[in-house]
Formats: C-alpha cells, sequence, structure tokens
C-alpha cells in the first residue's frame, strides 16, 4: 500500500485550493497568526498579511481559499484556539492531492460554445438580474443604491456614484480609480460595504474587457493602486479581498455569474451563490456588479447609436 | 443630544451579528441613532458628519470596532455597553448559529456559571491562559505540556491558595461527576475516587474498576510532575482533600510513578487524614509504606482496580490477603490459547516487541516483564542501561511508548493517530527472531474513533510476511476500554481477533499472557 496516499486520522485533506494559498502554504510559510474564526470561515494571517480562509465545501472559493470537507472544516476548527497570539502551524494539512482552483478569466474567443451577443440582450440579462436581486429587499449596506430606499451609507456615496457612473460611462480609468478610492471602507460589515462594492466594480470591469478581448494591464495597474490605497484605509480582510483583484482571480461565484452573464445565461442560482458569501458582502459585491455592468453597457448602446451605418 | 462611543480592538464579528447590534441598540429608549462601523477613514468621516466622531472613535484603527451612539440623556451610556457585550457573548445558536467565544475572557463571559475551564494549546501561552483562567476562580484542565516547572508551581500554589484543583500540565485524563474530560473512558457511577499523576494509567484504572462491577465518583490528574520535589505533590494533595470532601467517595486510588520519600510521606499523611480507605499504587514503588500507612499496595494498575472495588465493600484487612486472579478467563482456555500459539512459533523465534500507545501502560508491562524475564529494552527504560541503542528501533526484547516526544513531533499522540505505530508493524517483518507483538489498544473519548481498525491491515501483513517463510508471529493486544466506550469494544475486539489476535482484557493480562507462551518456547 502506497501509504502517501492514505489520509492519517487527524489530518486533513483540502477537497480544494485557490492558487494563492498553495503558493502560500507549499512556498514554506507554516506558521500563521489565527485572525479570526466563524460559523463558515476560519482566517489565518500569514506573513505580508496574507489571509487564508478554510471554509467548507458548500462555499464558494477565492484564489485565498482553501476549501475543506464539512468533516475536515469542522476538525480544523475544533483544533484552533483563538486568542490574542495565537498561532497555527500547517503540518495537519496534506496537499499533495488537493485540486488547485483555477480562477483565471477565460479567453472567451475560445470558450466553448460562447458567442458574443448584441448589447441589447446583455441588457436585458441585467435588467433581469436587478429585477430579481431588487425583489429581495435588501435594505443594509450599498444595495439600495439599485433601487429602494437610501440609508446613511448610501447617502454618503451618492456624489462617488455619479462620478462612477460617468467615468464607468467614457471608460475613463482615471475617474474610475478616484471615485472607487471614495468607497474603500465605507460601510457597515466586517468588509465594509464598499470595499465589496470595489470588489463586484472591478469584477465586471475586468470580465467586460476580457469578454471585449481589451488588453486589462492598465486595469491591473488600477487594481493595485486601489489595494496600496486600501492597505492603509480598511480592514484587513477587505485589503485581502482587494488586493485578490489584481491578477484577476475573483471568487468562483462571482467568476460564474460574470461568466453567465456575458452570455446571457440568465439563471437566479448564480446569483444566489454570489449573495451567499459573507454575511452580507454578496449583496454589496453584486450591487457593484450590476452597476458596473450597466453603467458599461449603457456606453456600448451609446457607441453602437454613434456608429455609422 | 450626547454622543458616546464603544471601541472594540481588533475585534471580528460577521456583518449579521453587527447589523443585530444596530437594530438592538437603535432599539434602546433614549437612543437616536447607532452606527456600527469597523473604524476606517470612510467611516470616521461618517461619524463625523452625524455628529458621532469624539476623540475616542478618532483614534481607531481599520480593525476596530466602533459602536456610536447618539442619546438623550448620557446615563444610559452603560446599560448599552452592558446590552452591546451581551450580545456580542450571547450564545449565536439563538440566531441558528453556534457560538465560539474568540477568548477566555468572552467565554467567562458568555457562560459565567462554568466552574472549569480546559487548556490545550501551544506551551508558551498555556501557562498564561490558565493563570487567567484560576484568578477568574476556575478549575483548570491544563492539557498542554511545554510548561516550566516554577510557572507548574506558581500556578498550582495559586490554585492551593483558592481551592481550586490545578490538573496538569500535560493532564491527559479526568472525569469529574462523571463527566469524561479530555481521554477518558465511559465507565459507571460509583463510590471509587481516583487522582492520578499518570493519564493512561488512570485510564486503565477506571476501565478495570468498571469490569470488576465497580464505579467511579471523581477521577482527578494531576500532571506527572506533581510528585516530584519541586511540586511536592500539591495537586494530588488538592485532589486527595476535594475527595474526602465528596461524600459519594468512599474509597481512594491513588496512582503514580515512584515519588519521591518525602513527598509520598507527606501525600500518604494527608491521606490518613482523610479516614477513608485507599489503594496506593506508587508503579514499582515501595510497598512497605505504603502498608505502613494502613493502605493497601498494588502491583499492576488492574489490582489497583480491583483491590479498589473489593474495598469498598470489605475491610482493609479482608482485601489485603486477596489474591488478584492472574485472567479473567479459565486458566484452561487461556493455557490452551498459550500452547497454541506457542506451537506455531519456529525455532529461534524468542524476543518479545511491544509498541504503545499509553506510557504508563509501556511502564506497566516493562516492570512486569522484567520481574519475570529479565532484561527489556525501551526508549523509557527501567534501568539506563537498558536504554534502545542508538539507530536501533528495536533491540532484543523490547517495549516501545510511541507516545513519547521522540515518536510525536509534529504529528499527534498515536491514541489519536495510528500511523508511527503502523509503520513500526510492518517494520517488524524483518525481525526474525520476534515472536511475540504485543499492542495496548486505547478506547474512550479523544482516542482515535476506531484504534483496531486502524492497525490490522498491517497486523495481516506483517503475519503473513512471518507465515511466508514459515514463521508465526504471535500478535497480543491488551484492550483499555469500556462496552459504554464510543469505539463500540465489540467490534473492535472482533476485528483484531478476525486477524488472529489474541485480545486480553487488561494490559497486566495481556503481558502475562505474552510471558506465558515466550516460557514455552525459551
Amino acid at each position: 500500500m502506497n501509504w502517501d496516499k492514505v489520509k492519517k486520522p487527524g489530518y486533513i485533506l483540502p477537497i480544494s485550493i485557490g492558487s494563492k494559498a498553495y503558493e502560500m502554504l507549499t512556498k514554506g510559510s507554516e506558521r500563521a497568526a489565527v485572525h479570526s474564526v466563524f460559523r463558515n470561515a476560519i482566517n489565518l494571517q500569514y506573513e505580508d498579511d496574507y489571509l487564508i480562509t478554510a471554509m467548507p465545501e458548500s462555499f464558494s472559493a477565492s484564489c485565498q481559499s482553501v476549501i475543506l470537507s464539512e468533516a475536515d472544516f469542522n476538525t480544523l476548527k475544533s483544533s484552533i484556539t483563538v486568542f490574542d497570539g495565537a498561532q497555527y502551524t500547517n503540518s495537519p494539512m496534506l496537499l499533495q492531492k488537493t485540486r488547485i482552483i483555477d480562477l483565471s478569466i477565460p479567453d472567451f474567443e475560445k470558450f466553448p460554445a460562447f458567442k458574443k451577443l448584441p448589447v441589447e440582450v446583455l441588457k436585458e440579462a441585467v435588467k433581469s438580474y436587478k429585477e430579481a436581486f431588487g425583489s429581495k429587499s435588501i435594505a443594509s449596506g450599498l444595495a439600495p443604491i439599485l433601487g429602494g430606499s437610501g440609508n446613511l451609507y448610501t447617502e454618503a456615496a451618492d456624489r462617488g456614484l455619479q462620478e462612477l457612473k460617468e467615468s464607468l460611462c467614457s471608460e475613463r480609468l482615471e475617474g474610475i480609480k478616484a471615485a472607487l478610492f471614495g468607497f474603500i471602507g465605507l460601510g457597515p460589515g466586517l468588509t465594509p460595504s464598499g470595499d465589496d462594492f470595489i470588489y463586484g466594480c472591478l469584477a465586471a470591469l475586468y470580465y467586460f474587457w476580457a469578454y471585449k478581448d481589451k488588453d486589462r494591464s492598465i486595469l491591473e495597474k488600477t487594481a493595485a493602486e486601489i489595494a496600496v490605497m486600501a492597505n492603509k484605509k480598511t480592514t484587513i480582510i477587505s485589503y485581502n479581498m482587494l488586493r485578490s483583484c489584481i491578477a484577476g482571480e475573483f471568487n468562483e461565484s462571482v467568476r460564474d455569474f460574470c461568466i453567465s452573464l456575458l452570455n446571457s445565461k440568465y439563471s437566479e442560482a448564480f446569483m444566489e451563490k454570489v449573495l451567499r458569501i459573507g454575511s452580507s458582502s454578496g449583496a454589496d459585491i453584486m450591487t457593484g456588479m450590476l452597476f458596473t455592468f450597466e453603467s458599461l453597457l449603457d456606453k456600448e448602446v451609446k457607441n453602437e447609436i454613434k456608429m455609422p451605418n | 443630544m450626547k454622543s458616546k462611543c464603544l471601541i472594540k480592538k481588533n475585534s471580528y464579528y460577521d456583518s449579521v451579528t453587527l447589523m443585530i447590534i444596530t437594530k438592538e441598540v437603535e432599539s434602546v429608549q433614549g437612543v437616536e441613532n447607532a452606527v456600527v462601523v469597523m473604524g476606517t477613514e470612510h467611516n470616521k468621516e461618517l461619524l463625523n458628519n452625524v455628529g458621532l466622531l469624539n476623540d475616542e472613535t478618532s483614534a481607531a484603527s481599520p480593525n476596530d470596532l466602533i459602536i456610536a451612539v447618539k442619546l438623550e440623556d448620557d446615563s444610559i451610556f452603560d446599560s448599552i455597553v452592558q446590552k452591546v457585550d451581551e450580545l456580542l457573548n450571547k450564545k449565536r445558536s439563538e440566531a441558528g448559529e453556534d457560538y465560539y467565544p474568540p477568548t477566555l475572557d468572552s467565554a467567562v463571559k458568555h457562560l459565567p456559571e462554568s466552574n472549569l475551564v480546559i487548556i490545550s494549546l501551544p506551551g508558551q501561552y498555556a501557562a498564561a491562559e490558565a493563570k487567567k483562567a484560576l484568578l477568574n476562580d476556575k478549575h483548570v484542565l491544563l492539557f498542554s505540556d511545554n510548561v516550566t516547572i516554577d510557572q507548574e508551581k506558581e500556578l498550582k500554589t495559586i490554585a492551593v491558595e483558592r481551592g481550586l484543583l490545578m490538573m496538569g500540565p500535560d493532564c491527559g485524563t479526568a472525569c469529574i461527576n462523571n463527566v469524561p474530560l479530555a481521554f477518558a473512558n465511559v465507565v459507571k457511577k460509583g463510590c471509587i475516587g481516583i487522582v492520578g499523576a499518570s493519564g493512561t494509567g488512570t485510564q486503565e484504572i477506571m476501565v478495570q474498576i468498571d469490569k470488576f462491577g465497580g464505579g467511579i465518583s471523581q477521577a482527578i490528574g494531576t500532571g506527572g510532575r506533581d510528585l516530584k520535589a519541586e511540586i511536592g505533590g500539591l495537586m494530588m494533595i488538592q485532589g486527595i482533600e476535594a475527595l474526602a470532601a465528596d461524600e459519594e467517595t468512599k474509597v481512594i486510588v491513588l496512582v503514580s510513578k515512584p515519588p519521591a520519600l518525602e513527598v509520598a510521606e507527606k501525600v500518604l499523611k494527608v491521606l490518613k487524614s482523610t479516614g477513608k480507605k485507599a489503594v496506593v499504587d506508587f508503579i514499582g514503588g515501595d510497598d512497605k509504606l505504603v502498608l505502613d500507612y494502613g493502605f493497601i499496595p498494588a502491583a499492576t494498575l488492574e489490582e489497583a482496580a480491583y483491590k479498589a472495588v473489593e474495598l469498598c465493600s470489605k475491610s482493609v484487612d479482608e482485601v489485603l490477603g486477596l489474591e488478584v486472579p492472574e485472567f479473567t478467563k479459565a486458566t484452561a482456555e487461556v493455557e490452551k490459547a498459550v500452547k497454541a500459539e506457542a506451537s506455531k512459533l519456529a525455532k529461534g523465534q524468542k524476543y518479545l516487541i511491544g509498541l504503545y500507545s499509553g506510557g504508563t501502560l509501556c511502564d506497566e508491562a516493562l516492570k512486569l516483564f522484567t520481574k519475570e524475564m529479565g532484561d527489556i529494552y525501551s526508549n523509557i527504560p527501567l534501568k539506563p542501561e537498558l536504554r534502545l541503542p542508538e539507530n536501533a528501533e528495536i533491540y532484543k526484547n523490547t517495549a516501545i511508548d510511541l507516545g513519547d516526544d521522540e515518536y510525536t513531533v509534529g504529528r499527534p499522540h498515536p491514541m489519536i493517530d495510528s500511523y508511527t505505530r503502523q509503520q513500526m508493524i510492518l517494520k517488524l517483518e524483518k525481525e526474525q527472531e520476534a515472536a511475540i507483538l504485543l499492542l495496548d489498544v486505547v478506547l474512550g473519548y479523544g482516542s482515535n474513533e476506531d484504534p483496531a481498525g486502524t492497525l490490522v491491515e498491517q497486523i495481516k501483513s506483517v503475519k503473513a510476511s512471518f507465515d511466508a517463510r514459515g514463521q508465526h508471529l504471535c500478535v497480543v493486544a491488551g484492550i483499555c476500554g469500556t462496552k459504554g466506550d464510543p469505539q463500540d469494544y465489540s467490534e473492535q475486539v472482533r476485528k483484531l481477533e478476525a486477524e488472529g489476535v489474541v485480545v486480553l482484557p487488561s494490559n497486566a493480562q495481556a503481558v502475562r499472557f505474552a510471558i506465558k507462551v515466550l516460557r514455552e518456547v525459551l
């Protein structure tokens, strides 16, 4: 028998792992501080403030996630004690057989069965998602931006939204960046709503540019500048989330949602999966994505109108 | 309107919890507005816009939680703080979630009526948390090792001053008011109280008491160093006093490696003062001293259990005269099994190899074997010259404690993870002079969920290798467990017997059986 293939009792064999988490755990970073433990997430803080999040398999992964079976997640959770200065050592995790999750943006040109659709069709898809999202009447965070009565935070975001909309419609990255700076660390939540909103905006931008086959290097530079700002202005968890945007590696459910929308495969299931991210983050991410897709598609409509016959 | 705020440094709560807090605080009469946010710059700007920024909130970092409130009368702020603390510490199961208090302080607030804290942390942090628990007037079971002896002395001194139990460091077993803690077996409730400086020693006594029809009132662990001169038996004495005050406890059992003489005398004096009957198993220690104090000495863990059960209904003198049966099964049946195993051994097979997960069980095997057969090598030898030679994992007659530090660096204890023992069993294939493989199989809470199941494949493999070259490997296992244990005792026995393992109900019986087989061939 090959003992390397056997899961030993007390050891954890992740089901899948994000590329950044894999890199961190295999390059020799064995010790981490226990940052926080929630019902469905354990955040471990490595050097350079990199967080790796362990989650049970029913949750979608990001590039810094380790996905475990329910049993392994509970084993890990019970082995971790949270107290000031608590440390965690990776040794019980066996990564040899773990699937590395590829979250890179696909090449749409080579995407199987993918057809580029008229802008109006995509706008219809955004509209359907907006209606479905609106029917949930989410009043917290920045979700009311898309409709409904505002709150303290949407009022504070109002001016930035105007600037963002205009910049998205003209695709001015400097303006987009300046507007998004105004959302960093804004609002309630462990990842403040503004940060989740930025994450959704960047995901939509990255996927839309990929869909349009545009060079994303300048977008990466913008995302990097946002991450640098986030390092000073928001929580460690948010900073990690925004830093992961630079490489265009978004959460699995965010990726699936963007691809489905751009393929006009409307399904509430894609939306529901995004809404399951965090406790309320999913709603703010969805708000950012729908706001951005809508604005970008408005611009496309204008361009189409301008186009001579 | 006044503004007040509460800052929780480096506090991480999910958004649902924070929303609940916002709502609850806003519902307090006299509160006009409440904002619960992380202390980011933008949130501070927002607080400024609504008149809630002050010096305290200005100083918060992005990783601090701010609870800012605008209220009519600041005298209600204390009750708001209390409400927030209650909400943060309250059991989330009410909202469909389990609650894991993030710190000892929050655990104490969450469950103020609790009176015992179990601590299992890396050694360098463990002592500080244990001290915190003791200062909160909680008893402590400290599972962690790597606590210095000075720290242990300090912790135990605090415990004695406050009338608390400080079980550990390195305390693996206890059973308080019939609640098993750490590694412990499911045993009947009864009148026998144990104070043990040995984890598997205490487990084996508990299990055997259960098998002999007795029951446990309390089992108090002290940690292995308690009877060293530096600690002076502080917790064994505290444990004895606790059992003296416990009305359920009629008979006391002490178990420990042989203590320093002055410590032994101190402990026995306190035991005498309780007026309760007692069995003392200072494993391999001075029987005369125990007898001088009017207590019953025991040569094995099983004997300690047997005599303790008898003491519940008999006098000390009556029990002193009792002989413990060598085997639970009928002598003829045992002899038949011995002969059957011995007859299969080939010429030249003459050594016993013990691979133990329990340190005290290994120590007991060494003592019983030495008494009957002579020298046996080990990583925890009875004499320095019997330490296993360097680079030799096995040497002549050998018994290894696989729970010792050298085998557990970077991996769980062998009672949880059988990997090291599996590898060692497979390596026996080349030991042509080995006749007997002796094992312990420890059941109960904390142990592997299927300890026998994790070993049978390797046993089968190594037995097949012996068979293939015309030899036989006699495998003998002592089970430390009860029918109430979560692993299913009968199923564990069945799995072992299916692979030809001779299963005995105690470690002492397993060792005796192995010795009998060896005697047949030597």
